[in-house]
C-alpha cells in the first residue's frame, strides 16, 4: 500500500508542481507521509477514507468509511451543472467528489477549489490519483490562503470566465468541522453567485433610433473624426480610452495587445464600470484597437452581448494573427479594402462588409488662396507620405534570410510592381506554382513578416521611382527621415512629416498639384489622401485603383496616371492648365461632401449594423 | 363502586373488593388470563395506562376507580399482529432511514436531524414491539421469532447516539446506511416466513 501511495504521491505532486507551483512547492519540502490534523481511515472497501480534528477540537469523518466513491457518486447526482457557470467546491476531502465530476463534466467547465487545509490536500495527493481533475484545463485551487483572499480570487476569476454565475457546492463535513472559516467564505461566495453586474449589463441593444456608442480611444486619427460623425447624427458617445501603441510605431506594424497590455484585468474593470453605467448598444473601435489577440476581450464582450463594430483602416492581416480567437457572431467587421472581405469571412467572420475611408470636412476645407497661412507651402508639385525605410528594415529582420528566400522575395517585388491589384499572399502562390518556390518559413509569424516585408518594399521602391521621375518639376516631398537616404536630397526638396490636422490642410490648399501613390497594401482600396485632398479643394493626381471608378467619376472629378511616363505628361499638362485644374478639383470636392465624409460612413455602418441586428 | 368492562362488554365480577388498583387487577387478571386470553390493554377511568404506568396506578384507592376497561386477545393471534404491524411499519422506517442517511451526506443537517429523530423513535417502537412479541412467544415456550436478528440492536444504537454526540453526520449516514438499514431488512425478510407460521399454525388447530 505504501509503495501505492508513493506512486500516487508522485504523479499527483509533479502535476501540481507544473501547475501549482507556489502550492506545490510547501508540500515537497514536508514528509509526504505526515499530514497533522487528518487521520486516514481504511474504508470496508478497501478505499481510503479520513477524519479531521475540527476547530471544535473533535474528529470529523469526511468521506464514508464504507463506501467513499459510492457516496461521491450519490453527492455528484444532486448538483445541477451548468455550463455557462462556474462549479466552486467549498472543501476538497480526499478528491472524491472532485474526481466523480470530473468524469461526467465538460473538459472545458471552469472549476474552482476552495480548501482552507493544506495537509488535507497533501492527503489527498498521496491518497487517490488526483491526475484526471488536476488536468482540468479550468481548474483554479485555492488552498490555504484567507477566507477574504478567496473570496477575492474568486471575484477574479468570474471576471475571467465573463462574470458567469458561480455554482457554489459545499462539503457538508469539512464545512462542518472549520465553520469559522467556511461559513463566511460560503456567504460571501453565494451572495456574488448571481453576477448582478452580469445582469445589468443584459440589457436590449438597438432598440431606439439614438444609440449609446461606447468608443475605444487608442488615439488613432481615425477615431476623432468618427466620433464627431457619431455625435452629428445624433447619437450618444461615450470614450473609453485603451492604451496606445508605442510612439514611431508604423501603422502596419500590428497593433499591440492594448487592452492585454495595460493588465487586462484594470481595463476589464474600466469597461465594465462603463459599461453598467452608459449600457451602450455596441462598441466601436478602429483596427480592433484594445482587443487582444488571444481574443479574451471578445470572449466577454460575446457572452455579455455586446455587439462590437470594428473599421479596419489598416490591413487586419497584421493584426488576426489569432483570428479564431476573435470570432464572434456579434463582431461586425468593415474592411476600407475590398478583398479582405472575402478573406476574413474564409476565416470565419461573419460579419464583414466594405466601407471606404472617408474625410472630416471640418479639418480638410478650403482656404482661400490668397490666405497668408498658405504661403509656406506653397508649391507646384507635392507629395506626402512614408518612405517606408524603417519600416522595410523592420519587417525584413523579423524573417530568417536566405538564398531562397531572397530569390522569392525579388520574383514577389517584381510582380507586385507589375500588378498592384494582386494581394501579395496570390503572388507568393502564383511563385510556388510557376516556378516551384515555396516560402522556406514554418511559421506563420515568419511568413506574415515575410509578406509585410515584400509589400513594404514594393511600395517603397514604387514611391521611389515616382518621385524621381517628378524630379524637373521641383517636387516637394514631406515625410520621414528615410527620404534622404532613399532619393538625393540635392535633387528634391524634403520636408518633415506634417501634422495631419493643422498642417497637411494648408499643403493640400497650398499645393497645385499633389500626387498620390498608393501603398500596395492596398489592392484596390483608395488612401486617405484622396478624400482629403478633394475636400480641400486641392488638385490630385493619383494612380488608378479600382475602388477610384465607384467613388469618382473619372476624367471629371479625379484624374489617375497608369505609370510614371503618363505621371510626368499629367503633371506637366495640368500645371500650365489652372482652370481645368480647378474645375476637375471642384467636382471632386462636391463629390466628397456628398457622398465621402465620416458623417456618411457612420450613417453606413450604423444602418447596416441594425439591418443586421433587426 | 366502579364499571369493569371487558372487550367493551360490561362485566360483573364477584368479590372485586380491595384497597386498591393493584388489588382489583390481581383479582380480576386472575378471573381474565387464560392461556389462550391474555390483557392487551387498560383504561382506567377513561385513560390508557401503560405497564410503565402501572406502579403509579397500583396504589390507588377503590373509592377513586369510576371505570376499568380491558382489551384482550389471544396470545397467537397477539403475535401475528405484532409482526404485521412491524412489517408495515418496515416499509416506512427503512425508506425513512435511507432518506435521513441521504440528508446527512448532503448537508441538510436540519431535516435530517429531524427525520432521523423520527426514525429513532420509530426503531424504538419496532424494537419494543419486536421484543414483547418475541418474550410472549418465548413465554409461551415458543422459540425465538427473529432468532439472533435482535442482537446487533445495543451495539448500533449505541454506535449512532455516539456518532450523533459528536455531530459526526458522515458516521451517522454511515451506521444508517449501512448497519441499521441493512438490519432492517433482514428483519423485514424474517418477519413474513413468522407470520405464515402462526397462520399456519392456527389453521391446525
Amino acid at each position: 500500500m505504501e509503495k501505492l501511495d508513493s506512486e500516487i504521491w508522485e504523479k499527483n505532486i509533479k502535476l501540481l508542481a507544473d501547475r501549482w507551483p507556489d502550492l506545490a512547492a510547501p508540500l515537497l519540502q514536508e514528509n509526504a507521509f505526515f499530514s497533522p490534523g487528518v487521520r486516514l481511515i481504511d474504508c470496508r472497501c478497501g478505499a481510503k477514507s479520513c477524519q479531521v480534528e475540527g476547530e471544535s477540537g473533535s474528529w470529523i469523518t469526511l468521506h464514508s468509511t464504507y463506501n467513499p466513491w459510492r457516496e461521491a457518486e450519490e453527492i455528484a447526482k444532486h448538483i445541477e451543472l451548468k455550463n455557462d457557470q462556474i462549479l466552486v467546491l467549498v472543501g476538497i476531502g480526499l478528491g472524491y467528489l472532485p474526481l466523480v465530476l470530473t468524469k461526467t463534466i465538460p473538459q472545458e467547465q471552469a472549476m474552482i477549489i476552495v480548501e482552507r487545509n493544506t495537509q488535507l490536500l497533501k492527503a489527498a495527493l498521496r491518497c487517490l490519483d488526483l491526475s484526471d481533475f488536476l488536468s482540468l484545463p479550468n481548474l483554479s485551487l485555492l488552498v490555504g490562503e484567507e477566507p477574504a483572499q478567496m473570496v477575492k480570487q474568486t471575484g477574479k476569476i468570474q471576471l475571467k470566465y465573463c462574470l458567469r454565475d458561480l455554482n457554489v457546492v459545499e462539503h457538508p463535513p469539512t464545512v462542518r468541522a472549520f465553520p469559522s472559516f467556511y461559513r463566511p467564505v460560503l456567504k460571501q461566495l453565494r451572495r456574488c453567485s448571481r453576477s448582478e453586474l452580469r445582469r445589468r449589463i443584459f440589457y436590449p441593444k438597438v432598440r431606439s433610433e439614438k444609440l449609446n456608442i461606447l468608443v475605444f480611444d487608442s488615439g488613432y486619427f481615425t477615431l476623432r473624426e468618427s466620433v464627431r460623425a457619431l455625435e452629428m447624427l445624433n447619437h450618444s458617445v461615450e470614450v473609453l480610452s485603451v492604451p496606445r501603441p508605442q510612439q514611431g510605431q508604423e501603422q502596419v506594424d500590428g497593433q499591440e495587445d492594448g487592452g492585454a497590455r495595460e493588465c487586462g484585468e484594470n481595463f476589464v474593470k474600466r469597461l465594465l464600470t462603463k459599461i453598467t453605467s452608459f449600457k451602450p448598444h455596441f462598441i466601436f473601435t478602429v483596427n480592433h484597437l484594445g482587443f487582444d489577440k488571444e481574443g479574451k476581450l471578445t470572449e466577454l464582450l460575446t457572452q455579455l452581448q455586446i455587439p462590437v463594430l470594428c473599421w479596419y483602416v489598416d490591413s487586419p492581416s497584421y493584426i488576426l494573427e489569432n483570428h479564431e480567437r476573435n470570432l464572434s457572431l456579434l463582431l461586425y467587421i468593415f474592411v476600407w479594402e475590398k478583398h479582405y472581405v472575402e478573406k476574413l469571412k474564409n476565416l470565419g467572420f461573419r460579419n464583414v462588409y466594405y466601407l471606404p475611408l472617408a474625410t472630416d470636412p471640418e479639418v480638410f476645407r478650403r482656404i482661400p488662396s490668397h490666405h497668408r497661412c498658405l504661403d509656406s507651402y506653397r508649391c507646384d508639385v507635392s507629395f506626402v507620405g512614408n518612405s517606408m525605410v524603417k519600416a522595410v528594415e523592420k519587417w525584413f529582420r523579423k524573417f530568417p534570410h536566405s538564398p531562397a528566400a531572397e530569390k522569392i522575395g525579388q520574383l514577389a517585388i517584381q510582380m507586385q510592381r507589375r500588378s498592384h491589384q494582386t494581394p501579395m499572399e496570390e503572388i507568393l502562390s502564383r511563385i510556388k506554382s510557376e516556378y516551384g518556390l515555396s516560402i522556406p518559413f514554418e511559421h506563420d509569424e515568419a511568413i506574415i513578416a515575410f509578406e509585410s516585408a515584400l509589400v513594404l518594399k514594393s511600395t517603397q521602391e514604387y514611391r521611389r521611382e515616382l518621385v524621381e521621375a517628378l524630379e524637373e518639376f521641383g517636387l516637394h516631398i514631406y515625410g520621414d527621415e528615410g527620404w534622404f537616404s532613399l532619393v538625393s536630397p540635392e535633387k528634391f526638396a524634403l520636408f518633415p512629416p506634417l501634422d495631419y490636422y493643422t498642417q497637411l490642410p494648408l499643403l493640400y490648399n497650398a499645393s497645385k498639384v499633389n500626387l498620390n501613390a498608393t501603398s500596395f497594401q492596398m489592392n484596390s482600396a483608395v488612401n486617405q489622401r484622396v478624400f482629403d485632398v478633394a475636400a480641400c479643394g486641392g488638385f490630385l493626381l493619383t494612380d488608378c485603383q479600382p475602388d477610384m471608378q465607384e467613388l469618382f467619376e473619372l476624367g471629371r472629378e479625379a484624374i489617375c496616371y497608369q505609370d510614371r511616363e503618363q505621371l510626368k505628361e499629367l503633371v506637366k499638362f495640368y500645371l500650365q492648365h489652372p482652370q481645368q485644374r480647378a474645375e476637375i478639383a471642384r467636382q471632386a470636392r462636391e463629390r466628397v461632401l456628398a457622398e465621402h465624409t465620416y458623417l456618411h460612413r457612420m450613417e453606413k455602418m450604423i444602418s447596416v449594423f441594425k439591418e443586421e441586428m433587426s | 363502586m366502579f364499571d369493569v368492562k371487558v372487550d367493551g362488554q360490561q362485566r360483573e365480577f364477584k368479590g372485586l373488593a380491595g384497597s386498591n388498583f393493584g388489588e382489583v387487577m390481581d383479582r380480576l387478571c386472575q378471573e381474565i388470563v387464560t392461556p389462550n386470553r391474555v390483557i392487551t390493554a387498560v383504561k382506567v377511568n377513561g385513560e390508557e395506562i401503560t405497564s410503565e404506568m402501572q406502579s403509579k396506578y397500583c396504589s390507588l384507592p377503590t373509592d377513586q376507580l369510576k371505570s376499568i376497561e380491558m382489551e384482550t386477545a389471544n396470545p397467537e393471534q397477539l403475535i401475528r399482529q405484532n409482526l404485521l404491524s412491524a412489517a408495515d411499519y418496515l416499509t416506512r422506517l427503512i425508506p425513512a432511514s435511507e432518506e435521513a442517511a441521504e440528508m446527512f451526506r448532503l448537508g441538510e443537517e436540519m431535516g435530517a436531524n429531524e427525520l432521523y429523530a423520527q426514525c429513532v423513535e420509530g426503531f424504538r417502537w419496532l424494537v419494543r414491539l419486536l421484543r414483547g412479541s418475541d418474550r410472549l412467544q418465548q413465554l409461551r415456550g415458543g422459540e425465538s421469532l427473529l432468532g439472533d436478528h435482535l442482537s446487533p440492536v445495543p451495539q448500533i444504537t449505541d454506535e449512532m447516539f455516539q456518532a450523533q454526540r459528536d455531530q459526526d453526520w458522515v458516521m451517522l449516514a454511515d451506521l444508517l446506511e449501512y448497519e441499521l438499514i441493512p438490519l432492517l431488512k433482514k428483519w423485514q425478510k424474517a418477519i413474513p416466513p413468522a407470520i405464515q407460521q402462526r397462520k399456519e399454525k392456527q389453521e391446525c388447530k
